[in-house]
C-alpha cells in the first residue's frame, strides 16, 4: 500500500533566503517518520516540499517513483497542514469530498466519494460535525477535520503538519493510534511535531532539523538525546521515566 | 427556484407600461391563438428586455461566485473588486469619443474592466496580497472610478438617450443585436468555468491543500480574473453597472445548497437571473412611466433575504 519517499541533494529558497539545504533521506514504506526541529528550522518548508507546494531550488523529490514535479505525485499524497485553511462557510462533508479531487474521474460526486467521506469520518469520530461549517468549529475539531480530508483520498504516504497540536489528549491518543494502525498496513507517513514527549510513542524514525540542514536521522532514542536537544533548542530539558522509556520535557527552572 | 424563472418570464412578458398587452396576451401567444402585430411587437420588446435582466443576473452571478473562490473572500464581486465600474469606464469614454456602436462599447468595456483591475492588482502588491487588501484596493479604485463615471455621464446626458439609467444599471433600452454580442461571451466564458468546477471546488481547502491536490492555482486564478472580466464588461456594455446581484446570488445559492462549486455554479446563475427579472418586473409595476434603476431595486430586494437566509442557516450570532 505504502512506498518510499527519498529526497536527493534538495534545496529551497524562499524569498532569496535558502530555507532548507542539503536534505537528504529516505523513507520506508510502513514507517511513521517524524521531522523534529525548533520554530523557523524547516519542518513545515520540508513537509510542503515534499507534498510539491514548495517549489524546489535543486534536488530532487521521488514520491512512490514519481517526480514530485510530475501530476501523479499528487494522486498518491494526502497532505493536511497544520492550521486550518478550510474556507469558514464550508461544511464539513463538502470538504472531504473537495479532498477527493483527482481520485474519482467523474464530475460530480459520486456514491463512491460519499462513502469514502463518511468512513473516515467514523473512523475520525466526526461524523456528527459533517453538517457543519467549518467556521463553527473548534481547532481540535477542526485539526481531525484536515487529516480527515487527507485520508479521505486513500492516499499511499501521508504528509501531516504538526497532526498533534490543537487536539486534546483523547484525541492526540486516537491520532497516534491512528498512525500505528495506518503504518500497520504498509501506509508511509511523514509528520512534524513540537509534542518531543509524545513523538516516540508513535514514529519510527524522527530527522532532527536545524537552520534548514539535517542534524541528524534516527530511531526516536537516538535523536531525541536531552545533550543534543539542549543544545539544538537552547534550552534545559528534563528527563521523566515513563513505563519503557524516557521522555524529554522543557522545564521553567533555570 | 427552477419552476419559479419561466413563471417569472411569463409574467415579464405580460406586465408593462402598455396595459392592453397583458398575461392573458402572452398565453394566447403561447397557446398559438392569434394575437394582433402590435401586441406581437410588444410582447417582442419585453422578450429582449427579459433576455436582457437574464443574461445580467447570469453573468453577474457567476463572474461574483468564481471571484469569492479564488479570492477567498465573500464579499469579492465584480462591482467591489473594479471590474464593473473599469468596464463602465471604457464604455463612457467610447461614448465620449463619438463612437456608439455596441461592438466597440464591448470591446472598451473589457479593457476598461481589466485595466482597471491591473490597477487593483498593482495597489494590491504593494499593500502585500492577500483576500483583504484585494478588497481595500478594488473598493479605493472602484469609488474614484466612479466620480470619473458620474463627470463622464453629465458629459454624456445630452448626446445618449438613456446614459443615467444605464449608469445605475437598466435593461430598458437594450436592443436584440446588443442583447446578442453580449449572450455569446457570457455564456462562453461560463462554460469554461464550468468545465473547470473540480479545480475550483477544491480552493475551499486552502491554495495550499488545493496545490498538493494537484490544482494550478496561478492558471485557475487568471482564468476565472479573465472570464469574471469579460463577462462584466459584457454585461455593463448591455445594461450598465448593475449592483448587488454578483455578491447576493451566490450566497443565496450557497446557503441553500453548500459550497460544492459543480452545484453552485448553475443555482448560482439561477438565483442571479431570479432575481434580475423580479426586480425588472417590479420596477415595471412600481414605477411605468420613470422606470427607477435596477440596482436601486436588485439592492432593496434582495438584502432582506440574503439575511433572512444567513439567520436562518446559520444562527443568530453567525457560524
Amino acid at each position: 500500500m505504502g512506498c518510499i519517499i527519498e529526497a536527493r541533494d534538495v534545496r529551497v529558497i524562499l524569498n532569496g533566503k535558502v530555507i532548507l539545504n542539503d536534505i537528504n533521506f529516505k523513507v520506508e514504506p510502513g514507517k511513521v517518520f517524524t521531522i523534529v526541529g525548533p520554530n523557523g528550522a524547516g519542518k513545515t518548508t520540508l513537509l510542503k516540499a515534499l507534498a510539491g507546494i514548495v517549489h524546489i531550488a535543486s534536488g530532487t523529490i521521488k514520491v512512490c517513483g514519481y517526480d514530485i514535479t510530475s501530476r501523479s505525485a499528487s494522486s498518491v499524497i494526502g497532505y493536511a497542514p497544520a492550521s486550518i485553511t478550510i474556507d469558514p462557510w464550508c461544511k464539513v462533508i463538502d470538504a472531504l469530498i473537495a479532498a477527493r479531487y483527482g481520485i474519482s474521474n467523474t464530475f460530480l460526486p459520486t456514491t463512491e466519494d460519499y462513502k469514502e467521506a463518511y468512513r473516515v469520518s467514523e473512523i475520525l469520530g466526526i461524523t456528527h460535525l459533517l453538517q457543519r461549517y467549518v467556521g463553527s468549529l473548534s481547532s481540535g475539531e477542526g485539526k481531525l477535520v484536515l487529516i480527515a480530508s487527507a485520508l479521505v483520498r486513500r492516499p499511499k504516504v501521508l504528509l501531516l503538519d504538526e497532526p498533534l497540536a490543537f487536539l486534546d489528549v483523547r484525541n492526540q491518543a486516537l491520532i497516534m493510534r491512528l498512525l500505528r494502525e495506518l503504518s500497520r498496513r504498509g501506509l508511509t507517513i511523514i509528520t512534524t511535531s513540537h509534542e518531543l514527549h509524545l513523538v516516540s510513542t508513535y514514529s519510527d524514525e524522527v530527522m532532527l532539523l536545524n537552520k534548514g540542514r539535517i542534524v541528524t536521522v534516527g530511531k526516536p532514542n537516538e535523536v531525541l538525546r536531552k545533550d543534543l536537544l539542549e543544545i539544538i533548542y537552547g534550552t534545559k530539558l528534563i528527563d521523566i521515566e515513563r513505563a519503557d522509556q524516557k521522555i524529554l520535557i522543557p522545564t521553567a527552572k533555570d | 427556484m427552477i419552476v419559479l424563472l419561466p413563471v417569472l418570464i411569463i409574467l415579464s412578458l405580460g406586465i408593462g407600461a402598455l396595459p392592453t398587452v397583458s398575461i392573458s396576451t402572452v398565453f394566447k401567444m403561447i397557446l398559438g391563438l392569434s394575437i394582433s402585430e402590435s401586441e406581437g411587437a410588444v410582447i417582442a420588446r419585453r422578450l429582449i428586455r427579459t433576455l436582457a435582466a437574464i443574461i445580467v443576473g447570469f453573468g453577474l452571478s457567476y463572474s461574483g461566485l468564481s471571484l469569492q473562490y479564488i479570492l477567498r473572500n465573500p464579499l469579492a464581486e465584480p462591482y467591489i473588486i473594479g471590474l464593473a465600474s473599469g468596464a463602465a469606464l471604457g464604455v463612457l469614454l467610447t461614448y465620449l469619443v463619438g463612437l456608439m456602436h455596441p461592438l466597440y462599447a464591448f470591446v472598451s468595456a473589457i479593457i476598461g474592466a481589466l485595466a482597471v483591475f491591473l490597477v487593483v492588482l498593482l495597489l494590491t502588491t504593494v499593500l502585500g496580497f492577500n483576500p483583504l487588501s484585494i478588497i481595500i484596493a478594488g473598493i479605493a479604485v472602484t469609488y474614484s472610478i466612479s466620480s470619473l463615471n458620474i463627470f463622464l455621464i453629465i458629459k454624456l446626458l445630452s448626446k445618449v438617450k438613456g446614459a443615467f439609467y444605464w449608469l445605475f444599471g437598466s435593461v430598458a433600452y437594450v436592443l436584440d443585436y446588443q442583447l446578442l454580442y453580449s449572450s455569446i461571451p457570457v455564456i462562453a466564458c461560463c462554460i469554461w468555468l464550468f468545465l473547470r468546477s473540480r479545480e475550483l471546488t477544491t480552493l475551499v481547502l486552502g491554495d495550499e491543500v488545493a496545490k498538493a491536490l494537484g490544482v494550478n492555482i496561478s492558471r485557475i486564478r487568471a482564468e476565472v480574473i479573465v472570464c469574471s472580466a469579460i463577462s462584466t464588461a459584457a454585461v455593463v456594455a448591455l445594461a450598465g453597472p448593475v449592483g448587488f446581484i454578483g455578491l447576493a446570488a451566490p450566497w443565496i445559492a450557497r446557503l441553500a445548497i453548500g459550497t460544492d462549486f459543480r452545484r453552485l455554479l448553475p443555482a448560482s446563475i439561477l438565483a442571479g437571473s431570479i432575481m434580475c427579472v423580479s426586480a425588472d418586473i417590479i420596477i415595471r409595476i412600481s414605477s411605468p412611466i420613470m422606470e427607477v434603476p435596477l440596482t436601486a431595486v436588485t439592492s432593496f430586494m434582495c438584502t432582506p433575504i440574503l439575511i433572512y437566509l444567513l439567520v436562518k442557516r446559520l444562527g443568530w450570532g453567525g457560524i
